[in-house]
């Protein structure tokens, strides 16, 4: 596999992926990336996490004095 | 309790809210005061609604969004040094690619989203950002505003402001890891 993506363009790619459609080709090469990489899964956890996080966060409200 | 007091009452949380927000303590009080006065223009629209306070905080939102935009106008916000953002990425992996020092898998991370202290030990994460990023950050996730509207209000390109949020999410997972997930094992 030579065209294989390494964990730093990976965890761009997880990121950018919450910002955008990635393109089929992308999104493929960065699951193919999952299967082989369990550090990078459990990364794409953490980030998805920390925006249903935020997502929390936001929905708090501020707290009483 | 009448719709006064009970305004008076929110003010100080609502106000600590717009200042992590804007970063500025005469515009904060701006939104807040635009958003009591919302409120008391038209006080039918709030009847029958669960809470004042919910009903405030919805507003306020909208008033932020406005002045984070206003600002964003008047104030160009300067992409940040993309060599020092690389440089601190780069620090994270090796010359191959791979991680420096692997991340490991967070335990029970719903558990976290259970516990108010988590979400002050990510509000304090959010606050370390460098102010660009924080507020790059905090359009795209707490306002939950399109990346490609960001860029345009703050007159980046979208590959600076992929950098951006790209770097703004490495430093949180890693804040979260150290001050929250690190300390509960």
């Amino acid at each position: 596999m030579n065209d294989e993506l390494d964990c730093k363009a990976i965890s761009r790619l997880i990121s950018d992926g919450q910002d955008r459609d990635l393109p089929p080709a992308e999104r493929a090469r960065m699951r193919l990336h999952f299967v082989i990489c369990e550090t990078c899964r459990d990364v794409n956890d953490q980030f998805s996490f920390l925006r249903e996080a935020m997502k929390r966060l936001s929905r708090n409200e501020p707290p009483a004095e | 309790m009448s719709i006064e007091s009970e305004l008076a009452a929110l003010h100080q949380p609502l106000l600590r809210f717009a200042q992590q927000q804007l970063r500025n303590d005469s515009l904060a009080e701006d939104v807040v005061s635009e958003t009591f006065l919302a409120i008391l223009e038209k006080p039918d629209n709030f009847e029958g609604r669960s809470s004042l306070r919910t009903y405030a905080t919805g507003i306020l939102k909208f008033k932020i969004i406005d002045a984070i935009r206003h600002k964003g106008r008047e104030v160009h916000i300067e992409p940040l040094d993309e060599q020092s953002m690389d440089d601190a990425i780069d620090a994270l992996f090796i010359a191959d690619g791979h991680w420096q020092d692997p991340p490991v898998p967070w335990q029970h991370p719903e558990r976290a989203l259970e516990q108010s202290q988590f979400f002050d030990t990510l509000q304090i994460c959010v606050d370390r950002l460098p102010p660009k990023l924080g507020r790059i950050f905090m359009m795209r996730e707490w306002l939950e505003s399109d990346v490609d509207e960001i860029c345009t209000e703050l007159g980046i390109t979208s590959n600076n402001c992929g950098v951006m949020l790209y770097r703004a999410r490495m430093q949180l997972r890693e804040c979260l890891d150290i001050s929250w997930f690190g300390a509960q094992k």
